[in-house]
This record gives structure tokens, C-alpha cells and sequence, in this order.
């Protein structure tokens, strides 16, 4: 896989900070987030951690706009998410790269990354097209521009789907469980992935089951329960010294498998 | 007996011509209806219920009424709102109106069978509501109820039988004239039979032409509906309730 | 248009609806009936079984049903089978008709329960029909019930199309109304609020059994 960086001085030039304080968010009657706040610096690895229903996709969600927090405010990229005129302008400077790949099965896979460049940034097909073969190449799937999603393997897909967002030349990249859906051979090719963009420095916010993941790439590992933060810090502190009795108990039981 | 077959296919050039008006008053139909559809389908998905409700109260009432009773409206009472219609025109607006409820319905699911994380991604990569509808959801919807819509131009084909009986010269109409003429009932309704037999099939075999051509990735499921599926696949009934 | 002598008239529209439910109701029964013997058929290891059943479909789905019924009644009456009432040649018309669109639905019932039933059932000593009748039909239920009151649903609509070779049911006796009041607007508008308030609770029957047969 080629480490290729296509502009690296665009993207600090643009604040990747997200900070949220006093969110909540609750769906009918389940209260999801109970008061949280997170704050992400640039260039950092966050990823959380968390029993299903601790509200971590949730959280992640409300980062990029596609849930609406209740109360409290979510600052992302200098966004004010939380003022609901401002919020669109997030679109299009943060990447999001979902469980169920999500990629339009109609295009192929240059189509997939191509289609918001020529739409919403409108390029020429020429410079859109570059740019996408570009990602592709980033994600080690190059020659498979012209294939369309069902004909590629889980792990290829989810790796058009995250070429797709860097093509956009995102800011911030969110990953809501990117390999919950995959077979376990396919796994490391898209967590590779991933730790090649961490290693260029991306700030990438990940919610994921997978451990070893998150102890070996995050920069900070962020423990949700109930609703709140239970516990943050390093891998080597969350996951070599919890300090919270059902962090522990949480780590026990996902590390047993 | 095969004289009797001889006797009654001297009249294939009337059989012909009669096919050939009842396929072209078909595609009429057929047109009107994809529009009615669309426009339907659009309405029942609004936020406004200005649009939503008589929408619904369209596709209820023509869907709960027989379509015989719609194509008499549009031919014996239309006249006495103003409407003058010839035959073959309240043919054509009966037919169009009565599948054209149909095809609301079926625009509508296959727009909502469209996943939600479409529309989620889409937005995330900053397209907008009306390019997500234009370049993610609504490809997605065709390739969705293509078999469906084709069906409903295969029933229209057939739902025209029944203007004969607003007096449209159309493929029965004639075989049940020249049926009281010759009395061969076997061999005059069978020619009929085997026209639209003809109609429907070359009707499937065009479309699933038509989808190879069009739909890449190709369409997985197939075009010729001859199988009803259980509720939530894509290939239906050749009849809706 | 003018209500009144709709009111007056009431005892044909009384007539064209007991025309238009006797006929329905007695097609849904023999309809279905039909419908299970074809589906039993086409699903069959038997390949000249099969292969006739297929013939069936072809023929009774891919051409109109008003085709049929005029078939089946000037048939019989040119060819020697005379004495045919209409409502006979109706419901032998409707009957084959909605059986073929039946028989598809019961197949796809049938297809859909698990091959290890049949297997099952047969490791057990149960007969082919037996097995059918006592194993396999009851787990069709779900899958079957909608498609399957959607298409009664179009049958009685379909018993309009009757009026063609003279039947009496309700669409008939309308036309009657506009012969005796010459307004054709205020009887059909009758004709339909009568079909509608029939056919409306059905279409909601059938959409909430298709609720609950897909939550998804």
C-alpha cells in the first residue's frame, strides 16, 4: 500500500478540533447520552470503546451531523453543530466511514469516490477522476476503479468507502465500526488502512470492537458506559492499568475472546 | 377442424390491425401512467399533506373500485361534467388513471427500499437533498421496481380487453364481432389468445433486452415476472390488489 | 344529478350486490381450491405434472380474463354445450383466472418452507399428501395470507367484468338505474362507493398482514 499524501498543507491549514460539552441525547424514551464531554486535538486518534447501547455510535454521529444532540453544544472543525443553520456547513469537510459501507451500488468504485467531486466540488471529470484514482491507490485498490461494489470482497469495499471519503480531503475522518460487518481475514486490510492514515498524521475519531486496533493506533482510548465517559487515557493506561471497577470488568470480558 | 381454423384466420389482417391499436393505445396509457405514478409517488412522499392527502385518497379509490366501472365513468359520466371523450380516448384515461395508482404505490416502495445509509453517506459527502434524490436515491429506485412497472404495462395490455365494451375496435372487441359472425368461438378467441400471448411476451422480452443494456451493474433479478416472491423481493405478481 | 332516485332504485343496486357477492364469494372458494390443486401440481416430481401446470399458468395469466369468459360462453354455446348460464360461464372463467394467479402464490408458500421439512416428513413414514397437507401447508400461512386475500380482493372486483356477457351483479344493475333515470353520473358514484366500501376494509386487512408478516 502506497502512503501517497496528496496535500498535506491543506489540511493543516484547516482546524481539526472537535470539542462537545454537556451533550445528551435521548431516542423516545432511552436516554442514550447522559452529559458528555470529549474534546479531540489534530492529528489525534481517539477511538471508543464500549458495551453496545453505552451511546458510543451515537456520540460519533452526532460528530458528523447525522444525529442532532439534544442539549449541549458540539463544536466540530470550528463548526457549531448545535446552531442549526450553521451545522450544514460541516458536509463535505468530514469523512464518515459506516459499518455497512453504505457505497452506492450503482457506480463503480471510481463512480463511488468521483461522484460528490464532480457534484458538489465540481471538478472536471479529468481532475476528479485523478484525484479519485488517487484514493483509490491510497487504499491499495488501484486497479480496481472499474469494478463495482458487488463484485468486490467486504474488505475492498470498505476501503473504496474510506478512499471515498479521503477524496473529499477531509479534515476529520469517523468510523462507526468499520469492520463490524467484515469477515475476520478482511479485517486487517481495512484496519491497516486505517493505521497508515493515522501514521500521516489524520485526525480520526473510531468507534470500534476491535481491541488490538485501538492499543496499538489510538492516541487516546475513551471508555464509554451508560451514557457518559467512564474513563479516558492512553492505551497503556486504559487498557494495562483501568482505574474504573467496570472498565475492568468491560476489558475482561471483550479480551477473553 | 383446420378448416375451421383456415376459415377464421382469413381475417388476420383485422386481427392485426386490431392487435396493433390495442398494443398502441397500450403504450398510450402506459405513459400516462408512468406519469401519474411519478407524480403520485413524489406527493404521497411529501412533507406537505396539502400534497400527501389527495394523493392517498387518488390511489385508494381507484384501487378499491373495479376498472371496468372507471373506464364507463370515463366514458358515460365524463360527458356530463363537459368531458367528451371518444372511445379510445376514455380508454387511454381510464387505463392510465387505474395503473397509474399502481405505480404510485410502486415508486413509492422502491423509493423507500432504498437504504437509509444511502441517503446518510450521501449527505456526509455533502451532495444535498436533491442530488442525493437525483444521482443516489433514484437509480437505485429504478433498478428497485423496474420489473414491477414492466408488469404493469404487460396488465394494461391486458386491462384492454376490456374496452370493448366502451365500443374501442380494439384485438376482443373484434374478436367477439367477428366471432358473432363466423360462430368458430375456439378459433376466434384462440387467435385473440395467442395475440396477446404474443404482446405480453415480446413486452418482457424487449424489457429484459432493454435492462441489459441499461443497468450496469446488471439487474440481478429477473425481468420476466412469472414468479410471485414472497412480500419483500423484487420480482411481483403479474396482478397488485 | 340527482340522489332521490337512487334512493327509489335501491332494491336493483340490493339485486346487483347479491349478484356481485354470490359469485365472488362462491370463485374465491372453488378459486382457491383450484389454485392448491395447481400449485400442488407444479411443484411436483412428476415432469409432464409440472410442464402441464406451467402450460396453465401461461395461458390463464398471459391472456385477459374477459377473453376467457367470452371463450368459455359463446363456446359453450356455439359448440354444443348449450344451456350455459352466464353465471356459470362466469365463475368457471373467474374461477380458472384467479386460480392461476392463486396457485403462483401458494407455489412461492410452498417453496419457501425448508426442503428438511419434506425430508423429515418422509424419514417419518408420512405420505406425499399427507405431508403436504398436515406439514407443509400450515407454515405457508404467513408468506401466503397476504398475496393471497389481495387476490380475493381482486376478484370481486373482477366480477364486474360479468356485465359483459349479461351477468346481474352490481355494475349491471347501475346501467340499469341509468336507463331509468338517464343520469349516469349520481348511479355510478353509487356503484363505486359500493365497491369501495367493500374492497376498502380488505386492502387494509391485507396491508396490516403484510405489516405483520415483514416487521422489517
Amino acid at each position: 500500500m502506497t502512503a501517497i499524501d496528496p496535500e498535506p498543507e491543506a489540511r493543516t491549514a484547516v482546524t481539526a478540533r472537535i470539542a462537545l460539552s454537556g451533550v445528551h441525547k435521548r431516542f423516545g424514551d432511552l436516554e442514550v447520552l447522559k452529559g458528555v464531554d470529549i474534546e479531540v486535538q489534530p492529528g489525534e486518534v481517539v477511538v471508543l470503546i464500549g458495551a453496545s447501547g453505552s451511546g458510543k455510535s451515537t456520540l460519533l454521529r452526532i460528530m458528523c451531523d447525522l444525529e442532532r444532540a439534544d442539549r449541549g453544544e458540539v463544536w466540530v472543525n470550528e463548526v457549531p453543530l448545535h446552531d442549526r443553520k450553521r451545522a450544514p456547513e460541516i458536509f463535505g469537510h468530514v469523512g464518515m466511514v459506516f459499518q455497512q459501507f453504505n457505497l452506492f451500488p450503482h457506480k463503480t468504485a471510481l463512480g463511488n469516490v468521483t461522484l460528490a467531486l464532480l457534484k458538489v466540488r465540481r471538478l472536471s471529470r479529468k481532475d476528479a477522476e485523478e484525484r479519485g484514482r488517487t484514493a483509490l491507490a491510497r487504499v491499495g485498490l488501484a486497479e480496481k476503479a472499474d469494478s463495482y461494489p458487488a463484485q468486490l470482497s467486504g474488505g475492498q469495499q470498505q476501503r473504496v468507502a474510506i478512499a471515498r471519503a479521503l477524496a473529499m480531503d477531509p479534515a476529520i475522518m469517523f468510523f462507526d465500526e468499520p469492520t463490524s460487518a467484515l469477515d475476520p481475514e478482511l479485517v486487517g486490510e481495512v484496519t491497516g488502512v486505517m493505521r497508515t492514515l493515522a501514521e500521516e498524521g489524520m485526525t480520526m475519531v473510531v468507534v470500534t470492537h476491535e481491541m488490538r486496533f485501538a492499543h496499538d493506533t489510538a492516541d487516546r482510548v475513551v471508555f464509554m458506559d451508560g451514557g457518559i465517559v467512564l474513563e479516558q487515557g492512553t492505551p497503556e493506561q486504559v487498557f494495562g492499568n483501568p482505574a474504573e471497577a467496570r472498565t475492568q470488568q468491560f476489558l475482561h470480558r471483550v479480551l477473553e475472546t | 377442424m383446420l378448416s375451421d381454423w383456415t376459415y377464421a384466420l382469413q381475417d388476420w389482417r383485422t386481427y392485426l390491425s386490431a392487435a396493433e391499436l390495442t398494443f398502441n393505445l397500450s403504450l398510450a396509457a402506459f405513459a400516462l401512467a408512468l406519469a401519474l405514478g411519478l407524480l403520485g409517488a413524489l406527493a404521497r412522499g411529501s412533507s406537505h399533506a396539502v400534497l400527501r392527502a389527495p394523493a392517498a385518497c387518488y390511489v385508494e379509490v381507484i384501487r378499491n373500485t373495479p376498472v371496468l366501472l372507471q373506464m364507463f365513468v370515463a366514458f358515460f359520466a365524463l360527458p356530463s361534467a363537459g368531458v367528451h371523450l371518444s372511445p379510445v380516448q376514455a380508454g387511454v384515461v381510464a387505463l392510465g388513471v387505474n395503473v397509474g395508482a399502481y405505480l404510485t404505490e410502486i415508486f413509492r416502495a422502491g423509493i423507500q427500499a432504498v437504504p437509509r445509509g444511502q441517503r446518510e453517506a450521501a449527505r456526509v459527502l455533502a451532495l444535498g437533498p436533491a442530488r442525493t434524490f437525483v444521482h443516489v436515491v433514484l437509480p437505485q429506485a429504478l433498478r428497485n421496481v423496474y420489473p414491477a412497472v414492466v408488469n404493469q404495462l404487460v396488465q394494461i395490455i391486458l386491462g384492454s380487453s376490456l374496452l370493448s365494451a366502451i365500443s374501442v375496435p380494439e384485438l376482443t372487441g373484434t374478436a367477439t364481432v367477428i366471432n358473432s359472425q363466423n360462430l368458430l368461438t375456439v378459433e376466434d378467441f384462440g387467435i385473440a389468445a395467442v395475440l396477446y400471448l404474443v404482446m405480453t411476451n415480446l413486452v418482457s422480452l424487449a424489457a429484459a433486452l432493454i435492462a441489459r443494456l441499461a443497468f450496469k451493474p446488471p439487474l440481478r433479478t429477473r425481468v420476466r415476472p412469472r414468479t410471485l416472491n414472497p412480500l419483500r423481493r423484487l420480482v411481483p405478481a403479474r396482478r397488485e390488489a | 344529478m340527482n340522489w332521490s332516485t337512487i334512493w327509489s332504485n335501491h332494491g336493483l343496486f340490493t339485486s346487483g350486490l347479491e349478484g356481485t357477492v354470490e359469485l365472488a364469494a362462491t370463485a374465491v372458494v372453488t378459486g382457491t381450491v383450484v389454485g392448491l390443486l395447481v400449485a400442488a401440481v407444479r411443484t411436483s416430481r412428476v415432469p409432464v405434472l409440472a410442464q402441464l401446470g406451467r402450460l396453465y399458468l401461461e395461458v390463464f395469466r398471459g391472456t385477459p380474463l374477459l377473453v376467457q369468459m367470452l371463450f368459455i360462453y359463446f363456446g359453450a354455446a356455439y359448440q354444443g354445450i348449450s344451456n350455459i348460464t352466464v353465471y356459470e360461464a362466469a365463475l368457471i372463467a373467474l374461477t380458472l383466472y384467479e386460480g392461476a394467479y392463486m396457485a403462483e402464490i401458494f407455489r412461492a408458500g410452498i417453496e419457501a418452507v425448508p426442503r428438511g421439512q419434506w425430508e423429515a416428513s418422509r424419514v417419518l413414514g408420512l405420505g406425499p399428501v399427507q405431508t403436504f397437507t398436515t406439514v407443509i401447508l400450515p407454515q405457508t400461512r404467513t408468506i401466503v395470507l397476504p398475496p393471497l386475500v389481495g387476490q380475493y380482493l381482486s376478484l370481486i372486483k373482477d366480477t364486474s367484468i360479468a356485465v359483459v356477457i349479461g351477468y346481474v351483479e352490481l355494475m349491471r344493475q347501475g346501467q340499469a338505474v341509468i336507463d331509468r333515470t338517464s343520469d349516469p353520473v349520481a348511479p355510478y358514484l353509487t356503484v363505486a362507493a359500493l365497491y369501495f366500501i367493500i374492497c376498502f376494509p380488505l386492502s387494509l386487512a391485507v396491508r396490516r398482514m403484510e405489516r405483520k408478516a415483514a416487521p422489517a
